[in-house]
């Protein structure tokens, strides 16, 4: 009987907290990999109480939407690690799984005496992989710290924003939530391939700062080759001219009037024609300031403000129809709400998920965002705290009633 | 004591073919799968890719051979030359896919169907192909056709609602993340894709979408709808902070990143630092309870003006020092610059700065190494990037077997 998905068969240790390894481990969940989270009752990190929590569960530790939605497809048993025979369960089950991914500072992981080298005395074919700031060697490596650290250190930040004012982060984590982790899930991937052609396993040093400086494009030779620093040019780009967002008429939301943005961006000289005519200005198609690429940046102050003069007064997702409609990159700046109700592609294409959970209810959670035409990919709802404790300590561990009832008295399950 | 010879060891995907069409929306896509091994041919039309008019270029020099964009997205890849709009160019496209494992590309909706190179005509020439397709929103549905250039992405996700600060429009995250996220998501789908084929035979289609891949970034929006019912904007997550004090501060040499409270550290460990300093006195013990600093008013205006002050003293890696050698660490850490980047003694020791040969211009060039360190199957960059038709010899003798008059004669029809 054919497996139906890709990494069926594949068994994940998380080990992972807040975001970067529990993203990354979403990514092979949602490759059919089971995926058993250890958590602990007493020793929560916070993720299971980060907001949005679903109203009238305040205090409940499974009604963090946050959790869920980046804990889909997963497992959680309840373990204290803090206990040796906690640990000593952990190596257990860690000798029954191909990849453990963790993300806490460096050399934390072998202090809690589930590092690689013990793991790999376990079961030699491991894979496992470390998220720490900076890397597992290096004289930085004790610098520790958050996700929007490592952005700031590794040239995000200084790219992004206007030149004429501050280097800003990203508005969510977005480092935690998409560079990292799917970084790390695309190694995790390559490493089991190469472990079915060679039986080999191996430990996976990622480090964010590394990794976030690959999202720094062509910019680290052009320092290394021109030495250049490359500035931040806001919404503005090397090749296409005019771009940026330009304000919409404003529209009603929680009981305000808010801003609202549309994208626009003119890739070549048949473009600024079109956006020309559509304005109804098509006596600056041949206008010697903007009919070329070249004269378009050097004017671009001056054609920016024609362009807002004409969205002003619309609304920002008929700015986008219009210009879409002849030929011109247009795309309203969306939110959550846009996403979930309004988005006709997002709709089409099903990305969003319904979950029932137990505490609730129904959910939307994020799904993959590509499809595969031979095995559709499932979203199954976040884990309850210890939901598979009997799983995994009878079917798994082959614990005995005794030995789990010791457990719960001593506080090792907790 | 003669040392053993040893091979060096592989990358991972040392097995695996790949046939790279992508624009700027998924260059990286195969750069992730050349620089860990697979054999990853680059495909241009006969007077070069559009990419390679991208500038910085070496030099200032803006040539095709020496776009900067094309050299750090096409590291590792060899090239050929095919026009697809030529049936032989599609006949010989038609071989290369049953020598490959798998196909990137992200053309328009329909474009490939045009050519008769669509994925079910290609699954008929060889059912093991795995077409991996990256497009802005998708290959069907009703956005399907939308010009969807890096910033239609990003604000179509969600994810630049959020980027920025309220008194201003909202930004870009720099340098073509919605490009990068979509690509990479891609290189993951189209690993799935393998690890499903080696279950059970077979190749498939892989449409990765960049507004889904983006969204993934505005998490938090989406979930903070659909619990709530409340539109998150921009400035009420991280630009400030935690402990509700801004992260972003002014130093002796540019900005550091400071976060105020969280777990790791704490107002104790930032009154540690800053009595060291002689500016215990200042520091207001009031402050010690984070949730004082969240609420906007008079104590967080008092203790951003005494930060702001300290950290004016200092540079950004004096900060980081002092920081971070201490027990209760001080979260100060510099925004780092390029150049910061490229002479960071972390990446020095790390060896994350590579020289790379470039015969061509008879120097070697220095270019960021791999998001990840894989001891057993190490990331490389094996070759630059490729000049245009730089491999037109080899892989059409090799891997096509034509004679040298077969290609001659291609050339001189265009093909290639």
């Amino acid at each position: 009987m054919s497996a139906k998905l890709p990494l069926e068969g594949i068994r994940v240790l998380d080990l992972g907290w807040r975001a970067v390894a529990p993203v990354c481990a979403r990514m092979l969940g949602w490759g059919g990999a089971e995926v058993i989270r250890i958590e602990s009752a007493s020793r929560h990190d916070g993720a299971r109480q980060m907001p949005p929590i679903t109203p009238g569960r305040d205090g409940s530790l499974n009604a963090s939407e946050w959790f869920n939605n980046f804990n889909c497809n997963k497992m959680s048993v309840s373990i204290n690690l803090g206990h040796p025979e906690g640990k000593e369960l952990a190596r257990r089950l860690a000798a029954m799984c191909d990849v453990v991914v963790e993300n806490f500072s460096a050399g934390t992981i072998d202090r809690m005496g589930l590092g690689y080298e013990t793991l790999r005395k376990l079961k030699p074919d491991i894979i496992m992989v470390s998220h720490s700031l900076t890397g597992l060697t290096g004289p930085w490596k004790n610098v520790k710290g958050h996700g929007p650290m490592a952005a700031a250190m590794a040239g995000m930040n200084y790219l992004s924003g206007y030149p004429d004012s501050e280097p800003i982060s990203p508005g969510q984590a977005f480092t935690d939530y998409v560079v990292n982790p799917h970084h790390s899930a695309f190694a995790i991937l390559a490493a089991l391939h190469h472990r079915r052609k060679t039986g080999k396993g191996q430990y996976i040093d990622l480090s964010q700062y590394e990794s976030i400086s690959l999202t720094t494009g062509s910019s680290f030779l052009e320092y290394t080759t021109l030495g250049n620093v490359r500035e931040r040019t806001g919404n503005r780009s090397s090749y296409a001219a005019p771009q940026g967002v330009f304000p919409c008429q404003h529209i009603p939301l929680d009981g305000k009037m808010e801003d609202r943005w549309c994208a626009i961006s003119i890739g070549n000289d048949e473009e600024w024609k079109l956006l020309c005519q559509e304005m109804g200005r098509a006596d600056m198609v041949d206008d010697p300031r903007f009919n070329t690429f070249q004269s378009r940046k050097e004017n671009e102050d001056e054609a920016e403000g024609i362009i807002s003069a004409w969205t002003t007064g619309q609304m920002a997702e008929d700015v986008m129809l219009r210009l879409q409609g002849v030929g011109v990159a247009a795309g309203v700046v969306q939110n959550g709400k846009d996403l979930l109700t309004a988005d006709p592609q997002m709709a089409f294409s099903g990305h969003y998920r319904k979950v029932q959970h137990a505490e609730t209810g129904e959910s939307t959670y994020d799904g993959p965002p590509f499809s595969l035409s031979e095995c559709p990919l499932e979203v199954r709802p976040g884990p309850l705290l210890g939901e598979h404790n009997d799983y995994v300590f009878q079917q798994l561990l082959g614990l005995t009633e005794d030995e789990v009832n010791h457990g719960y008295v001593e506080g090792i399950i907790v | 004591m003669q040392e053993p010879t040893s091979e060096p060891k592989e990358g991972p995907l040392s097995d695996l073919k790949v046939l790279d069409l992508a624009g700027p929306i998924g260059v990286y896509c195969g750069k992730l799968m050349a620089d860990l091994g697979a054999d990853v041919i680059r495909i241009e039309p006969p007077t070069g890719d559009s990419m390679r008019e991208i500038g910085p270029f070496f030099d200032d020099d803006p040539k095709p051979e020496k776009s900067l964009y094309w050299w750090h997205f096409n590291t590792s890849k060899r090239g050929i030359t095919l026009d697809l709009e030529q049936p032989e160019g599609q006949d010989i496209f038609k071989r290369l896919v049953k020598w490959a494992d798998i196909g990137i590309e992200s053309f328009s909706p329909g474009y490939l169907q045009s050519l008769g190179l669509d994925f079910d005509s290609l699954h008929a020439v060889d059912p093991e192909f795995i077409l991996t397709s990256i497009t802005p929103f998708g290959q069907t549905g009703p956005h399907s056709g939308f010009k969807g250039p890096d910033i239609v992405g990003q604000a179509m996700s969600g994810v630049m609602q959020t980027v920025g600060i309220p008194e201003r429009p909202p930004y870009l995250i720099g340098s073509e993340i919605g490009y990068w996220t979509a690509a990479t998501f891609a290189a993951n789908a189209s690993l799935l894709a393998v690890a499903y084929r080696d279950l059970n035979g077979g190749g498939q289609h892989v449409d990765t979408s960049m507004q889904r891949a983006m969204s993934l970034g505005a998490g938090n929006s989406m979930s903070t709808y659909d619990t709530l019912g409340h539109v998150l904007n921009r400035g009420e997550l991280f630009a400030r902070g935690r402990g509700g004090v801004r992260t972003l501060f002014r130093c002796k040499d540019g900005y550091v990143f400071y976060i105020a409270a969280a777990p790791g550290t704490s107002m104790e460990a930032t009154k540690e630092l800053l009595t060291e300093h002689d500016l215990g006195e200042e520091f207001d013990n009031i402050w010690l309870d984070p949730t004082i600093l969240r609420q906007e008013g008079k104590e967080k205006a008092r203790f951003e003006k005494l930060i702001e002050g300290f950290f004016l003293n200092f540079t950004r890696m004096e900060l980081l020092d002092m920081g971070f050698n201490r027990e209760h660490q001080v979260f100060s850490v510099p925004v780092g610059t390029p150049k910061d980047i490229v002479e960071s003694p972390q990446m020095a020791a790390r060896g994350f700065i590579i020289e790379v040969e470039h015969p061509e211009l008879g120097q070697t060039v220095r270019y960021p190494g791999g998001p990840y360190k894989m001891p057993e199957s190490p990331w490389r960059v094996s070759r630059r990037a490729p000049l245009i038709g730089e491999h037109n010899e080899e892989v059409f003798k090799d891997i096509l077997e034509m004679t040298g008059d077969e290609i001659s004669g291609l050339r001189g029809i265009g093909v290639i």
